[in-house]
């Protein structure tokens, strides 16, 4: 025989099957050329160039294993779609005299020829697209984008190694089908008939009760640092939940509609319920995916998109002002000291100083049971919320600009984030505080950002207030007790590269005046600048959101994908029951209308079910995107909204082509 | 008064290049009165499933005319065709054509919820049918649970269940066994003697020798036809043979 012969054979299979095969290879090819630009982009010479480069790295490779676990998955789940169509083709094969090595030899040309288109194009397009990806990157991250084009080798090597064997795996599980199915099975696999599915209580309920469960951690726990230990439990939870109730649960509701004989007895529901019914065993497994596939887009792309447009917002909340000075434990020469080289680090560069604020403050980190304020190490005193006391004297409230208000020196003015506002009074130690007021408001910012913990901002009467405060602390904590911290903020004109530049000027004054000093009359001073932190902050914002959108369009094509073959393939199954329906006098309008009902609700039941998600998630997602510093709760709301929406109507473009392909099957 | 009247269909079917024509039937005329049960037979390939596709308005003539009820089917808009089949033509078919999705009882009410019927009525037509079906304890079952001779007389049902002018049967026996065909036939002519007028393409000489009349299409054309009158199914069957025998043996020499 001509040895070309199951080469041809197989290529005219494909060419056949090309409805079938064309979004595989497409996806495969996209998919591959999504793993090479990862690999690249984490291996590319000018990203590791730039700063804060450990983090982005870091986030790229994360990605690239994120992809590489996708990829198996998913290329092992549309492949089973082909199969399930082709059975039949090669049961055919089999019955017309070819043996099963025959039909295997055909198979592996057939592999053989989409591996490597889809691998060429993949490369191919992975390294056009590599050049824009690149450009999206650094304009996120807000940096210059270095020139030239580079091909990583090490990309494409790893990413024909992984490819390459997701290929051989699949091809030797579709031979293994293959040769345990007998003729007659294959023949009839298509259209077996399957008994109808049980209502699974039980299911239904547990179902519902993880759901519960996850909506619980999301909305109850108020602790960020709990949230973060007890996310994962929730998505677990909320994942479990998700297929319990689309195996069980949709099998109970569809049963209740059924029930209802006034709705069930309409024409649209009537064909679309029983067949939602009749293959909800198999639907709801990719339904779930669909679901969780979506809230993981939602959240992904939400999330990290509210997290850069909030950059701004953190590092205001952050550094109150341009260039921010904070010394630890000094005496008043040393506080002279600092403001000297703050004063001549402004002027030396010729630009001058705007709005400095200035106050000493005393940070006691507390467990705060009711009135009583216990001191102690994490893990002996279990007692109560942990909380941030922030005490500040009254002479530097003035400062501040707040109203001055006679103190006696056990009273104080509270104001909190968070935290209680009943209460009469505080104990500490042996001491109480009468608590002669609440503040409406704070006068200094950067409060904002202690995220992880309840806040209190306490105005004393004096220094010696602070002072004694200091003494029980050091009593309780020993050397990890905080000191008097002296800060100084302060705006400067000029621009951007003015302000690092003074704050680099500022450290260099500091180092000179260090240098001649031992080592126990150095100043302890830290020298912050808004900017400078600002794109350090910037890269990994920028890294996370570019990981996100990056992310969030695989998922979405996978998304995208998975729905067109779940429907073409049930097309492919209906289109006997809508020969039938036609016959017994079901109008071609009528046809495309049940079309259209049941393509709606398996279209937009995990859209919906993926907003439920998200909104019970948002509360959490806020308190986890507080950890980096976003605290501005409007956008990350606004953000999220955008998100759906945009989600949303590429989902509906989908549907739209869906049910037109569905129908072109059918009828 | 005839119920349906079919005047010199011609159907030509053209490939899809208009190379090739081919006739499938050349100039068919016959009527049906009311009450009657007909019966179509002819060898594969006479043009019997084309003519049954054009009576069920599920195909359309080249030329000709058919009138159902003194209505002619052939003027109907595609838009309201699909009513009109279901007010007034019941469907029976080879392979049953049931739906796996539904249970049978879902699958006899198919044609009332296309027409928009309460659950109600639905109910309360499908009753009587279903104790004369001997099928109203496996209403709840689903098509791959049942024998197939229940299927059929679901289908069947299905088809009583609109009270159509005219039910049109598609080798109804094809997929049964012999005693389940025997069901199925006499079952058949109850209902005809109780007034519904039959149609049946059909193969099978016992089918066709429960009918009161039997037309013989060959080459396109009824070729001949024989009524049978007062004579018992075995007289008839014995007619009918004598009549394929002698239109495959060459009826042109007898001519």
């Amino acid at each position: 025989m001509n040895r070309f012969f199951y080469g041809r054979l197989a290529f005219s299979n494909l060419k056949k099957n090309s409805g079938l095969y064309l979004p595989y290879i497409l996806a495969a090819i996209g998919v591959s050329a999504v793993y090479y630009i990862m690999g690249a982009i984490s291996r590319d010479e000018g990203i590791k160039k730039m700063p804060g480069s450990g983090d982005v790295a870091m986030i790229l490779g994360l990605g690239c294993w994120v992809i590489a676990i996708f990829a198996v998955i998913f290329l092992f789940y549309t492949n089973s779609f082909l199969m399930k169509r082709r059975k039949k083709e090669f049961g055919l094969f089999n019955i017309l005299g070819m043996e099963k090595r025959h039909i295997g030899k055909m198979m592996f040309w057939e592999m053989v020829m989409v591996a490597s288109v889809s691998i060429v194009f993949g490369i191919v397009v992975g390294i056009l697209l590599n050049k824009l990806v690149v450009l999206i990157l650094m304009r996120l991250v807000d940096l210059e984008v270095p020139f030239g084009f580079s091909v990583s080798v090490e990309a494409i090597v790893n990413m024909v190694i992984l490819f390459g064997c997701i290929f051989v795996v699949t091809l030797i599980y579709n031979l293994f089908q293959v040769q345990k199915a007998r003729p007659i099975e294959l023949l009839q696999s298509a259209n077996q008939g399957e008994k109808e599915p049980k209502t699974r209580w039980i299911l239904t309920v547990m179902g519902l009760l993880f759901l519960a469960g996850g909506y619980g951690i999301a909305l109850l726990v108020k602790d960020p640092i709990s949230v973060l230990l007890l996310f994962f439990l929730a998505v677990i939870l909320v994942i479990a939940g998700t297929y319990c109730l689309f195996t069980a649960g949709s099998i109970a509701v569809l049963k209740l509609l059924r029930k209802n004989k006034n709705y069930y007895y309409k024409i649209n529901h009537f064909t679309s319920v029983s067949g939602m019914i009749y293959r909800m065993k198999q639907n709801a497994v990719g339904l779930s995916n669909i679901c969780i596939l979506s809230t993981m887009v939602l959240v992904m792309i939400s999330g990290t998109v509210s997290l850069y447009m909030g950059v701004e917002d953190s590092m205001k909340e952050r550094y109150p002002k341009n260039i921010n000075l904070t010394g630890y434990d000094l005496t008043s020469s040393e506080k002279e000291v600092m403001r000297e080289l703050a004063r001549r680090g402004v002027s030396d560069l010729g630009i001058e100083m705007e709005e400095v604020l200035e106050y000493n403050s005393l940070s006691v980190t507390a467990y705060k049971d009711g009135e009583t304020l216990h001191l102690g190490e994490q893990g002996i005193v279990s007692k109560g919320e942990v909380s941030v006391m922030q005490w500040i004297t009254m002479e530097d409230y003035e400062h501040l600009g707040g109203k001055h208000t006679e103190l006696m020196e056990d009273e104080v003015l509270v104001y909190t984030m968070r935290g209680d506002t009943n209460d009469q009074q505080y104990h500490l130690g042996d001491k109480s505080f009468r608590i002669k007021e609440y503040l409406p408001e704070l006068l200094i910012g950067g409060t904002k950002s202690e995220v992880v913990y309840d806040v209190y901002f306490l105005v004393a009467k004096d220094e010696t207030v602070l002072q004694e405060i200091q003494k029980i602390q050091k009593e309780a904590y020993k050397d990890r007790a905080s000191n008097i911290n002296t800060l100084i903020y302060m705006d400067v004109t000029g621009g951007k590269e003015q302000e690092i530049a003074c704050a680099n000027h500022i450290k260099e004054l500091l180092e000179a005046h260090n240098q001649s000093l031992p080592e126990e009359e150095q100043i302890n001073l830290r020298v912050d600048s808004r900017e400078d932190n600002k794109e350090g902050f910037m890269i990994f914002c920028g890294g996370f959101l570019f990981l996100g959108i990056f992310l969030g369009f695989v998922f979405l094509m996978a998304t995208v994908l998975i729905i067109y073959y779940k429907q073409v393939s049930e097309g492919y199954e209906d289109k006997g029951r809508f020969e039938i329906m036609q016959k017994v006098g079901m109008s071609k309008k009528e046809v495309k209308a049940s079309i259209r009902s049941q393509v709606l609700k398996v279209f937009f039941l995990p859209l919906v079910m993926a907003c439920i998600h998200l909104t019970a998630a948002f509360p959490m997602m806020n308190r986890l995107i507080l950890l980096f510093g976003m605290v501005n709760a409007p956008l990350f709301a606004i953000c999220t909204v955008a998100t759906v929406g945009v989600f949303a109507v590429i989902y509906a473009i989908v549907y739209g082509i869906t049910a037109r392909s569905y129908y072109k099957i059918v009828g | 008064m005839a119920i349906l009247e079919v005047n010199n269909i011609k159907k030509v079917y053209t490939t899809r290049f208009g190379g090739n024509q081919v006739q499938a039937l050349s100039d068919v005329s016959f009527s049906v009165e009311k009450g009657e049960y007909v019966a179509i037979m002819g060898e594969s390939g006479s043009g019997k499933t084309t003519l049954l596709n054009i009576l069920a308005s599920l195909d359309r003539a080249t030329a000709g005319q058919v009138l159902l009820n003194g209505k002619n089917v052939s003027a109907i808009r595609e838009g309201e065709l699909s009513a009109f089949r279901r007010q007034n033509l019941g469907f029976v078919f080879q392979d049953f054509n049931l739906l796996d999705t539904f249970s049978l009882q879902d699958n006899i009410f198919l044609p009332l919820v296309l027409a928009g019927k309460s659950y109600n009525e639905m109910r309360s037509r499908l009753m009587p049918i279903a104790e004369k079906l001997s099928i109203n304890e496996i209403l709840s079952k689903y098509p791959y649970e049942v024998s197939g001779g229940q299927k059929q007389r679901a289908a069947v049902a299905r088809a009583l269940i609109t009270n159509p002018q005219l039910i049109l049967a598609d080798e109804p026996t094809g997929a049964l066994d012999s005693k389940a065909a025997e069901g199925l036939l006499s079952m058949f002519q109850t209902i005809n003697e109780e007034g519904q007028t039959i149609l049946m393409v059909t193969h099978s000489i016992k089918a066709a020798s429960c009918a009161k009349r039997v037309l013989f299409i060959k080459d396109g054309q009824v070729f001949h036809q024989i009524y049978k009158g007062s004579s018992s199914n075995e007289e008839m069957y014995q007619k009918i043979s004598d009549t394929l025998t002698v239109i495959t043996t060459g009826g042109e020499r007898n001519e």
